[in-house]
Formats: C-alpha cells, structure tokens, sequence
C-alpha cells in the first residue's frame, strides 16, 4: 500500500489502495476557498504549512529510497486549478503549482536511481458545481484519480518522469465564463 | 515618457548587480517615481535612490523584509504618505539555495519560502488592497524566473516558489481584473546577481562558458533588460496583457540544443 499524506480521506482511501511501500503520494492538505484579495495571515501559513508537510514527505521518502538501493515513485496531487486559474481557488493553485516545478527537479536528480517523480492534478473532485465548464460532463471521482496513480506507481510508468497529467475531464483546456462557482 | 507621474514600489531593488536595481532605474527613466526596498545592502539602496532623484523622479529607500507582513503593510502606507498612491508594484525579491533533492534542509525550505512566495504573496496582496483602495486600477509584476518552464537539478525549492508564483499571478490576474489591476510576472534567464555568486555552476570561466552554450543569444543578461520588460508590462501599451509570463532569457528556455 502507498503511504498517503496530505490528501482529504475519500481521495487518501482511494490512492491509498495502490502501489506499495516504495510509493509515496502527496498532497498539499485542504485550502480555503476565497476571494484573493480576503485570504488571510493564517489562511496563508496553512498553505504554506501543507506544502512544506508534502515537501518533508517526499524528501524523506526519496533519501530512504535513495539509500536503500530501490527504485520507487513520488507522486504529487495536484490541482487542474494549477493549470487554468479558478476564482477563488488562489490557495490551491498556488500550492499545487509548487509541486509541479518541485516533482520535475526531483524527476530530474532522482531519475539515475530509478526514482520517478510525477504530478496528477485532478479537477474539483466529487463537485457537481463544475459539471457544466467540464466536457466529461461530470465532476472527477476519487477512483479516476487512484487509477491513474495507480499507473505511475506501475512498473509500465517506469520510463514516465517529471510529467504533470490532468485528471479532470478536460476541464483545464477548455474556457468557461460567468464567474467561478467557488465565489457564488 | 510612458510612466509619467505614476508611482512605483521595487522590492529587493539594492545589490548594484541586481534585477531589482535594473528595474528601479527603468522605471524612473520612463518617469515613474520610484519608492526602493531590500533587506539588505542598505548603503546602495540609499545611493540607488539618489541616482533616481538625480534623474529628476522622486524617490525612496527603506530596509524591508517581505517576508513579514506587517513590515510590508507599514512599507506601502509610507510610499503613499511620501509618494502618493502606489499605481505599480514590482515583487522582484529573492533568494536561492543550492542543494540535492535529499539533502535540502529544513531551514533552507523555510528561508526559500519565505521570501520567494511569501514575500511575494505579502507584496502582492498589499499592493492590491492599496490600488483597490485608490480605485485607479495598477500594474503588479513578478519576478519569476526561467524556471517555471525548465527544471534545474539542485534547485528544487527556488524553481518550485517561481512555479507556485507562477499560478497565484495567474489567478491574481482573473480575480483583479475587475479592479483594472493587470498582474504578470517575468522570466529573466541568466543575470550576473548577486544571488547567482554562491552558484556552484557558476564557478569559472569554464562554468560560465558552459552556461553560455545553453543560450542561443551567448550572454549574460543585463539587469537594465528585466527592467525594459517590467517598464512595458508597466505602459499604456500593455494595458490588455494579464496573466502573463514574459521571458526575458536571450532563448534560454526554448533552446535545448
């Protein structure tokens, strides 16, 4: 089984069901939904907080890797907010975005071990409010996003390194208007 | 002169080798008044503000640390008291580490942090409350980096805070475009800076000429050249860019080969 940090449970059950102990999938916990001009001091510390708990996790997990000799997975959960901007959604974005840069400089210096390090970055999981700016036509689940953890923690993904892949139904390459619905 | 009479703020503006310092002064010689600060190199920010009101803008400096929320709060009421109401704000401060994946330190993490993002995060938000405040809309630029776009082994921390700058710019620029704030970043490649000194790439001679091999246009940027960027995210002309990200990196992204 993986070892799970930072991700709300349904997703944490889900993604936790896969891989092995040479597999870590993090998360940068939960952020509040706001209007960037009214995040808080604190709001901000507990981004700051939940990517550095990720962050800790992944390094750790690597050097243990690392000097034990196996090859293993690093998997960062993202978020598709990360790629397209959503109002209200500033804080999410912000530490999703974080991993992207920080799994590819790992891809890069942990490929000779045969570490791999990857992002997925679902759409709102389970959220129906964006169904409609979705061309899937429904929100992701937590198994979508399990599955395709699933495959990078496979030995089929060893040659995949450094990739960020949408898990979101098309939601971050297609345009939606009339105001987020973080905000209504 | 395109920024005549607008007011500007430049963090991290001291070290006389540095982005920020290239900035400040093209925005003064465009006509801005410049409001300067670092944390550090004290003596050159205040020199640096002289050379400013030798070009006949208004100008100041103030020690600031970025990361600290209430210092940036009081940082920007002043450069309204003295200049009057901020209309740009560059977030140019920055620091950098050099360390394997493995081996980054707490510390170094938290310092990294610290300045990159949330500093940036303080500057931006203040200065956005502040021109929401005014109601006459504003420019905020980033200092990002080539990084967003190309990962650099040892570099974890540095090109992950530009990344996570990269998409807080992104979604500032949708949230505030209400306000007739327009927020971009820039991507300067190689700039011979004070942060590049403790580079372990950047060593010798050898180091540097190996560098210049990876940028089709063979040099090292001039500081001057990120302020010619910020200048033109800055003017009328750009008036409908947001969101954006312009590098400023002589190729350095899009050339491998």
């Amino acid at each position: 089984m993986a070892r799970v940090v930072g991700l709300p449970k349904p997703l944490a059950d889900a993604v936790g069901a896969i891989g092995d102990e040479r597999t870590l999938v993090a998360g940068t916990g939960e952020h509040r939904v706001a209007p960037f001009l009214e995040i808080t001091q604190a709001d901000w510390e507990a981004t700051v907080a939940g990517i550095r708990e990720a962050f800790r996790a992944a390094r750790d997990a690597a050097a243990e890797l690392v000097e034990q000799g196996q090859p293993g997975r690093l998997i960062f959960v993202s978020t598709a907010a990360a790629l397209r901007p959503v109002q209200g959604a500033c804080l999410a974005a912000t530490a999703g975005a974080f991993f992207h840069t920080l799994a590819q400089v790992a891809a890069i210096e942990l490929a000779a071990e045969g570490v791999t390090a990857n992002v997925v970055a679902p759409g709102f999981v389970s959220d129906d409010r964006f169904v409609e700016s979705t061309p899937a036509g429904r929100a992701p689940e937590p198994s979508d996003v399990a599955d395709v953890c699933a495959f990078l923690a496979s030995d089929a993904a060893s040659f995949v390194t450094g990739a960020v892949i949408p898990v979101d139904g098309g939601f971050s390459i297609s345009k939606s208007g009339g105001g987020s619905p973080l905000l209504r | 002169m395109r920024l005549a009479g607008r007011v500007a703020l430049v963090t991290g503006a001291s070290h006389e080798r540095g982005i920020g310092r290239g900035i400040a002064l093209a925005l003064a010689a465009e006509g801005a008044d410049v409001a300067c600060c670092d944390i550090g190199f004290l003596d050159a920010g205040e020199q640096l503000a002289d050379e400013i009101r030798a070009l006949g803008r208004q100008s100041t400096f103030a020690a600031c640390d970025v990361s600290d929320r209430t210092s940036v709060d009081a940082l920007i009421e002043q450069v309204e008291r003295d200049l009057g109401p901020l209309d740009i704000a560059v977030s140019n401060a920055g620091t950098a580490g050099w360390e394997s994946f493995t081996e980054i330190t707490d510390e170094s993490f938290d310092r990294i942090v610290g300045v990159n993002l949330t500093g940036a995060f303080n500057v931006g938000q203040s200065s956005a409350q502040a021109m929401v405040r005014s109601g006459h809309g504003g420019r905020i630029v980033f200092t990002s980096s080539v990084h967003v776009q190309m990962g650099f082994p040892s570099m974890a921390i540095y090109g992950s805070t530009k990344q996570a700058l990269r998409a807080m710019a992104e979604t500032m620029a949708i949230e505030l475009a209400q306000f007739e704030i327009t927020v971009n970043h820039i991507g300067p490649g190689w700039v011979k800076s004070q942060l590049n000194d403790s580079s372990p790439g950047l060593q010798t001679k050898a180091d540097e000429e190996a560098t210049l091999k990876l940028i089709p246009i063979p040099r090292a940027s001039e500081a001057i050249e990120q302020g010619y960027a910020v200048v033109y995210l800055c003017s009328p002309e750009a008036e409908y860019v947001t969101g954006e990200f312009l590098r400023v990196d002589g190729g350095f992204v899009v050339g491998k080969f």
